[in-house]
């Protein structure tokens, strides 16, 4: 089996006049892992079931390598699908589950044998072939329906937030289970989630959606550290955000005024076009210095801290910022030497470097 | 979790799975009984009394012996009744699955508001009178009914054919009655059913023919034999709609039955047709269970 790319063109989708999914564009490449990751109503899962042909679109063209399946009916398509509730026929066992798609593609009792039973090992539930679905556990039944979805060997393989009703720690082991089932069959994997965590920890890209438009579409990493708008700096990790003033330039640097005494300069890359703009900083919490501060020396912003957390390898530490009331920053500070570093009340000054930065014109759409 | 497993338990353990519900233990003991007392009485004096009086009277009237069954097995007439009966209820059964399973599938899959609509025209008739639409079908079969002046007036015949009295015409009027009793348990099997199990058989190649055979079929099994028990076992003892549209050629046992204790006063020998049409009864109701057991046996080891 190899995977094929799966490519989706101007896709828009409305249901009686209620534009659910705009302009969506997204080629995902042959073998790839690629999330669809946003809040509910983000037009994510409406995507997969337009390339499971569960829907049609309103507009535009989904391909499979180079079949156009746009209007194809669902068991035509060959593309395997995994449902959030597993989707098992409760009236057959395991193996007639997991056997159910090799039926409908005719192949003789010995292959559809084997092929079963190499599924069953590759999911490692060899023993519960004769088990029916209700008589196995969340974890092991989701496990026969990914089987059941890659036993006929289809080139794609959509899953619709398989493991969002699994426990924490069954969900991660599953997590490695199905990235692995994935590299070894080279299969492409199209995985809508909810879940950042997850969509972080298993994709090769994610495609960021929200309101039904497709926000940033990259690899991890670079939607963490390099987001191009404020709703992907704010769902994709921990963001502290805060509104500010675009003042013009400065000996080749951008100058934007946080507060009433604190002003940034940074790269003039990332300035807006006219002065007096109103824009958004965000900072990740690990990208922000703490200090004491003692009398009246004040250096970046000035707050008091609210909560010192230790949880393990860093201490978070919550800050009130004192000329924005209500505001109050995340930090996250290296918990070197465990001795507790800032107690609540305590005056502080949070620092930053300006390229830590990331400033968005756009306020529009922003995460919390 | 389905309405396979709540059938499977009232088919196969309805005592266990009493005993052990923790509900059952909540009420002290005299409690249960003073507020079952109500029920168990007025079943015991209107129920069980007369029935087990009317039995029991086969057996001693006019004198004690097995004369009245001697008579039911021997006059032909009495068992054609009795296979006319089983038969009659048998196509009633078989017409109400074919007419009411598309309907039952129909409302498991229209939106909500539709699906309302539709279930109000199937319950509407419940709330009629089976009186009342027995009465309209004489209207539309009579010799000057509806169905024969249509057919006088296109010349498709020239005689108006004999429609009422018939044992078709019982067929069909029962069948209208019965068929709301197949439509709902089928259709809260078929909505039991997770939708996206179609969802998956067709992700996995099923075309629409194979998910009803491989998928809903099998899973509306349970309402199946609940409507099929129900509408054949009330067809059965059905009185009213056989006696106003059948004629003496399609005679029924709950007619006959009838006829005995109203007009020739022959309770004995109304009890000897009451006890022996009880009896088959009950016999199918076992063949039903062991059909039901069978089939979850099936699903269980194959």
């Amino acid at each position: 089996m190899k995977g094929e790319a799966v490519t989706l063109e101007e896709i828009d989708k409305s249901f009686a006049k209620t534009a659910v999914v705009r302009n969506v564009s997204i080629a995902v490449q042959a073998g790839e892992f690629l999330s669809l990751l946003g809040p509910s109503g983000s037009g994510k899962t409406t995507l997969l079931m337009m390339i499971a042909g569960f829907e049609t679109p309103s507009r535009g063209r989904i391909s499979v390598g180079a079949r156009d399946i746009t209007f194809e009916a669902p068991n035509k398509r060959d593309v395997g699908m995994v449902f959030q509730r597993y989707a098992l026929f409760p009236h057959m066992t395991v193996a007639q589950n997991i056997a159910f798609p090799l039926r409908m593609r005719r192949f003789g009792k010995a292959e559809a044998r084997d092929r079963v039973d190499a599924m069953l090992a590759t999911v490692q539930l060899e023993g519960f072939a004769n088990r029916l679905p209700q008589q196995l556990s969340g974890g092991q039944q989701q496990r026969v329906a990914l089987a059941r979805a890659l036993v006929a060997e289809p080139p794609v393989l959509l899953m619709d937030e398989p493991l969002s009703a699994l426990d924490k720690k069954l969900r991660e082991t599953l997590q490695i289970e199905i990235k692995r089932i994935q590299k070894r069959l080279a299969v492409t994997v199209v995985y809508v989630t909810h879940d950042q965590e997850e969509a972080l920890t298993m994709s090769d890209r994610i495609a960021v959606m929200a309101e039904g438009e497709l926000m940033q579409i990259g690899a991890p990493a670079d939607l963490y550290h390099r987001p191009t708008n404020a709703f992907v700096a704010g769902f994709i990790g921990k963001m502290n955000f805060l509104d500010g003033e675009y003042l013009g330039q400065d000996g080749g640097e951008a100058v934007v005024r946080l507060t009433q005494t604190a002003t940034i300069k940074g790269p003039v890359s990332i300035a807006p076009a006219a002065v007096g703009q109103r824009l958004t900083v965000a900072i990740r919490p690990e990208d922000l210095n703490v200090t004491p501060r003692e009398g009246s020396s004040s250096q970046g912003l000035a707050g008091t801290v609210e909560a010192a957390l230790f949880v393990g390898a860093v201490y978070i530490v919550l800050v009130a910022i004192e000329e924005r009331p209500g505001k109050v920053f995340e930090a996250r500070l290296p918990a070197a030497g465990g001795a507790q570093p800032f107690v609540a009340g305590d005056r502080v000054n949070i620092t930053f470097e300006p390229h830590a930065l990331r400033v968005f014109v756009n306020q529009k759409r922003q995460a919390a | 979790m389905t309405t396979r497993m709540r059938i499977g338990k009232f088919a196969g353990r309805a005592a266990a799975s009493m005993t052990s519900s923790p509900s059952w233990r909540q009420y002290p003991l005299g409690v249960s009984v003073f507020l079952i007392a109500p029920l168990c009485l007025l079943l015991g004096f209107g129920f069980v009394y007369p029935v087990g009086r009317l039995l029991g009277q086969s057996f001693f009237a006019p004198e004690f012996g097995l004369d009245n069954y001697r008579r039911l097995l021997e006059t032909p007439l009495y068992m054609r009744v009795l296979a006319r009966t089983v038969f009659v209820a048998l196509v009633v059964m078989s017409a109400s699955l074919v007419l009411g399973y598309p309907v039952a599938l129909a409302m498991a899959r229209l939106r909500r508001g539709l699906s309302n609509l539709v279930m109000a025209c199937v319950l509407l008739p419940l709330w009629t009178s089976a009186l009342v639409r027995s009465y309209a079908w004489i209207v539309i079969l009579q010799r000057r009914g509806l169905v024969n002046d249509v057919l006088l007036a296109s010349g498709v015949i020239s005689q108006p054919i004999k429609l009422i009295y018939t044992e078709g015409a019982v067929i069909l009027a029962m069948t209208h009655v019965l068929v709301p009793f197949m439509i709902l348990p089928v259709f809260g099997a078929i909505r039991a059913i997770q939708p996206e199990l179609v969802q998956a058989a067709r992700n996995l190649g099923a075309g629409k023919t194979t998910v009803f055979a491989k998928v809903l079929l099998p899973l509306s099994l349970p309402g199946i034999f609940a409507g099929c028990l129900m509408t054949f076992i009330l067809a059965l003892g059905f009185y009213v709609t056989p006696a106003l549209v059948g004629g003496p050629s399609s005679l029924l046992m709950a007619t006959l039955i009838g006829q005995q204790t109203t007009e020739t006063l022959d309770w004995g020998f109304a009890g000897a047709l009451s006890t022996v049409l009880l009896c088959v009864t009950l016999l199918i109701v076992l063949l039903f269970r062991k059909a039901l057991s069978y089939n979850r046996g099936i699903s269980n080891v194959a």
